[in-house]
């Protein structure tokens, strides 16, 4: 690799090569049980600025066929960021301008590298919202989200990342930048959007996007129902699927899965709640959604928590996010499956058992509503047996979703994580097609190589 | 066992999480944006150096000089939200710290502008290398009493660099007429501390503990975040001093309350924007004493910036950031003096010598229409 003319692209300072430049980039936020301490070596760091810039970084890569690893918040749980050796790492971090806000189209275009969490302060300040929040809000980025398909607590209102995703620039192989319109409906041709979000980086490196924003809310309300069983819980979230009334914020926990959050209140412990969030500007409007949905719970059982929990709840919603640490000794992980409606309850119990059969820790499931997906929480020991034990468990999870109708994942992404189980899901085809598409797109296998399309 | 290594449990947990909420609002990866500069990286480099992976080598020792020990990381940890790790603010400063420390001796070149405040503070009793006595200058104003329950510590940015402050102190005090005693006082060891010369600073901890003692006051009050901080924190751990240690703020305002002082203000016809110091603010959590006097003072209107309180945004000016980067200070002290601009208001206070001399050495090269003042001169202007 010459450096040199990656220098002559970025600018001196913009291309890293020593050791411990290199080492925090060895790894993302994904637990790689194989190298929790070491990672692997990437050839060189580059931090462009402009879709002109990485255009001819990929141009330069394909021509000389060099892997190109993107990065950008590195906040994925499945090792979407991890490098190949000896790879251009392509950092956008600098990529993170707000370039127009377009306040009566109602849309905004960034650079992909913005950090969620700056651009709604910067949204905020204009009176407007994008609304996806997902655990890793903080630290991730809009260009990763989008590149993991990702979505947020807020998605029956403001949809999954996908839905707020209207035009975007792409630098593909062999050096190209293909632009797709930030138009809010399009059936032109395939739908290339669609094409590239969730492609983690396999595909090209998204490097411009305009996305929908919507007019930042009045009110607020958040409210916790706690059901005596999680049973009861479930079958309250069944109704209002079934009713159709849609909270925008609408997850249904197991209790274990959240009492952090009621520590100090000493309330007492059900077996689940769900956790409800109402948007908007009416406040008679709100009062009847609230009303509608609160008497539904209540029907199954339910009972209303004070609305300090549900606040505290809110303000602490992205703690979750690092429940993967050291808990008392334990390493936690989840999985994030989805499954049909009617077979959400079946799914719980399958993980119990697993969970029971390989003796390991849970910390509850939650399930996402609107679009349906669970989130699987357990613990294991760090030791060979607990780490053996893990890997078993974590199969069998995600086989089972799938035996149920399911996906393997709904929200983290493929990444090298969940790789073995994408043909179980697609079936050879379904893969082969993928790889194809990858091919035609990128013949020398340059862009993200060693994830799931090998 | 080398003080790093105490916090192996800190590093080892964030090197295994690596989630990067730490480096949104770091004020250096903010200028510098790459891995091995923000907090996240850190850790990772600092746990590779301690297990032998990586040689303790000057680049390494470079990025480690690339801190403010503003704290801003720790608040913004997402595993210090309560719920796994509840944290104070010291652990991860006292993590870089630590690694300066470890670091310091093998690594000359890097080290060499805090080597010459250590050496400095060592021979002079202050950072700045001054030889005068500190108060010779404001002795028109200075004066001390033999028997007093309160023992006033300057520190040396408001003598030897930011003299209108330690005049204003004294003037105050005065007016007020509040009896205290001053001492023969030697750097708080602050700078030394936090720049990983712990051996040097424990000397002079123990220097200032001596004379603290003998002085026989039941409370310790220092206008400076900076002193205050290393008062109340490390002497209790490191030398063992045991007396009520606090910042001029909560001390005032107890004596305005307690003998109403509030009517001998003048009006102030001022909105103010108040920059909280780090070493006050995400350090001590003293946030709302500085707002409480400057709210009270009769027509000044108090007017939040956007990054406010746990999230203030700092200014570049501790830890030793000032004497080895005074480029990239430029940069932070410009954003923060932006972040200022914004709002409607005609002065940037803040309580502390550093900050303001930081905010007034970015004046210099970026104008602005503030007038940037401390809460001690404010007072001074407005006690009658």
């Amino acid at each position: 690799m010459e450096i040199e003319v990656l220098r002559s692209i970025v600018g001196e300072e913009d291309v890293l090569t020593s050791e411990v430049d290199l080492i925090p980039y060895y790894r993302d936020h994904h637990r790689d049980l194989t190298s929790i301490k070491h990672g692997i070596r990437p050839g060189c760091i580059v931090l462009p600025e402009s879709t002109i810039e990485v255009r001819d970084i990929i141009r330069y890569a394909h021509e000389n066929r060099i892997p190109v690893v993107p990065r950008s918040g590195a906040t994925n749980f499945v090792g979407g960021a991890i490098p190949v050796k000896g790879c251009i790492v392509i950092d956008t971090s600098k990529m993170d301008k707000v370039l127009s806000i377009n306040r009566d189209a109602m849309t905004v275009t960034v650079q992909s590298g913005i950090l969620l969490s700056k651009l709604e302060k910067i949204l905020e300040n204009e009176g407007f919202i994008l609304g996806h929040d997902p655990g890793s809000f903080v630290s991730a980025t809009v260009g990763g989200s989008i590149s993991i398909d990702g979505s947020g607590i807020w998605r029956p209102i403001y949809g999954p990342m996908r839905d707020m995703v209207l035009g975007m620039k792409v630098v593909v192989p062999p050096g190209e930048v293909v632009t797709i319109r930030g138009v809010q409906k399009s059936a032109s041709g395939f739908n290339l959007k669609y094409l590239f979000t969730g492609s983690e980086g396999q595909l090209g490196i998204i490097t411009e996007v305009t996305l929908l924003i919507k007019p930042f809310p009045k009110y607020r309300i958040f409210k916790i129902v706690g059901f005596r069983l999680f049973k009861d819980a479930l079958e309250a979230t069944k109704e209002l699927h079934y009713r159709f009334l849609k909270p925008d914020l609408f997850l249904t926990l197991e209790y274990k899965r959240f009492e952090a959050f009621v520590k100090g209140f000493g309330l007492k412990k059900p077996g689940g709640v769900i956790v409800l969030g109402f948007v908007g500007d009416d406040m008679d409007l709100l009062k009847a959604r609230i009303k509608a949905v609160l008497d539904t719970c209540y029907r199954h059982g339910g009972f209303l928590y004070p609305d300090e929990v549900a606040e505290k709840w809110y303000q602490m919603r992205h703690s979750g996010y690092v429940i993967k640490e050291n808990i008392e000794g334990m390493l936690a992980t989840t999985e994030d499956v989805a499954v049909p409606l009617d077979r959400v309850e079946e799914m719980w119990k399958r993980f119990n058992r697993i969970i029971r059969k390989y003796n390991l820790e849970k910390f509850g499931i939650c399930v996402y509503n609107y679009p349906l997906s669970l989130s699987l929480g357990y613990m294991f020991p760090p030791d060979d047996e607990g780490i053996e034990n893990y890997l078993k468990a974590k199969r069998e999870i995600v086989m089972e979703a799938l035996k149920l109708g399911g996906s393997t994942t709904a929200s983290h992404g493929i990444g090298v994580r969940n790789k073995d189980f994408l043909e179980k899901e697609y079936g050879k085809s379904g893969v082969e097609l993928m790889k194809k598409i990858k091919k035609a797109v990128d013949p020398h296998n340059i862009m993200n190589p060693g994830k799931w399309l090998e | 066992m080398s003080r790093i290594e105490k916090y192996r449990f800190q590093i080892e947990t964030c090197d295994n999480c690596r989630c990067g909420f730490c480096r949104v609002d770091c004020p250096v990866w903010d200028i510098k944006r790459t891995e091995s500069f923000s907090p996240r990286g850190k850790m990772q480099i600092i746990r590779a150096v301690l297990d032998g992976d990586l040689p303790p080598e000057e680049k390494i020792a470079e990025i480690f000089t690339y801190c403010t020990t503003c704290g801003q990381c720790e608040a913004t940890c997402a595993s210090n939200y309560g719920l796994v790790h509840p944290r104070s603010y010291k652990e991860l400063v006292d993590v870089y710290v630590s690694f300066r420390e470890f670091l310091k001796d093998t690594n000359p070149e890097s080290f060499k502008h805090y080597r010459r405040i250590v050496e400095n503070t060592m021979k002079t009793g202050n950072p700045y290398g001054e030889s005068h006595n500190r108060f010779e200058r404001i002795s028109d104003v200075l004066n001390p009493s033999k028997d007093a329950d309160v023992l006033i510590f300057f520190g040396c940015t408001s003598t030897y660099r930011v003299e209108t402050i330690a005049r204003s102190v004294a003037s105050v005090f005065k007016k007020i007429d509040i009896p205290y005693k001053i001492m023969d006082e030697t750097c708080c060891s602050s700078p030394v501390f936090r720049t990983g010369f712990i051996d040097e600073a424990i000397q002079l901890m123990e220097r200032n503990r001596e004379m603290i003692e003998n002085a026989g006051c039941e409370e310790l009050v220092t206008t400076c975040p900076g002193c205050y901080s290393v008062f109340d924190e490390y002497y209790r751990e490191e030398v063992g001093l045991d007396i009520e240690v606090k910042h001029m703020s909560q001390f005032l305002l107890e004596k305005f309350e307690d003998e109403n002082l509030w009517s001998r203000m003048d009006g102030f016809k001022h909105v103010i924007t108040f920059h909280d110091p780090c070493h006050l603010g995400r350090a001590m959590g003293v946030y709302d004493e500085p707002r409480e006097i400057l709210m009270r003072i009769p027509g000044v209107k108090l007017e939040e910036m956007a990054r406010t309180r746990e999230n203030s945004r700092c200014c570049g000016g501790g830890g030793g950031f000032r004497a080895s980067h005074p480029e990239d200070v430029k940069e932070m002290v410009r954003k923060r003096l932006e972040d200022a601009e914004k709002i409607n208001a005609t002065i940037l206070a803040s309580w502390c010598p550093n900050c303001i001399l930081n905010l007034r050495f970015g004046e210099t090269y970026k104008p602005s229409r503030l007038e940037i003042l401390d809460a001690m001169e404010i007072l001074d202007r407005v006690i009658k």
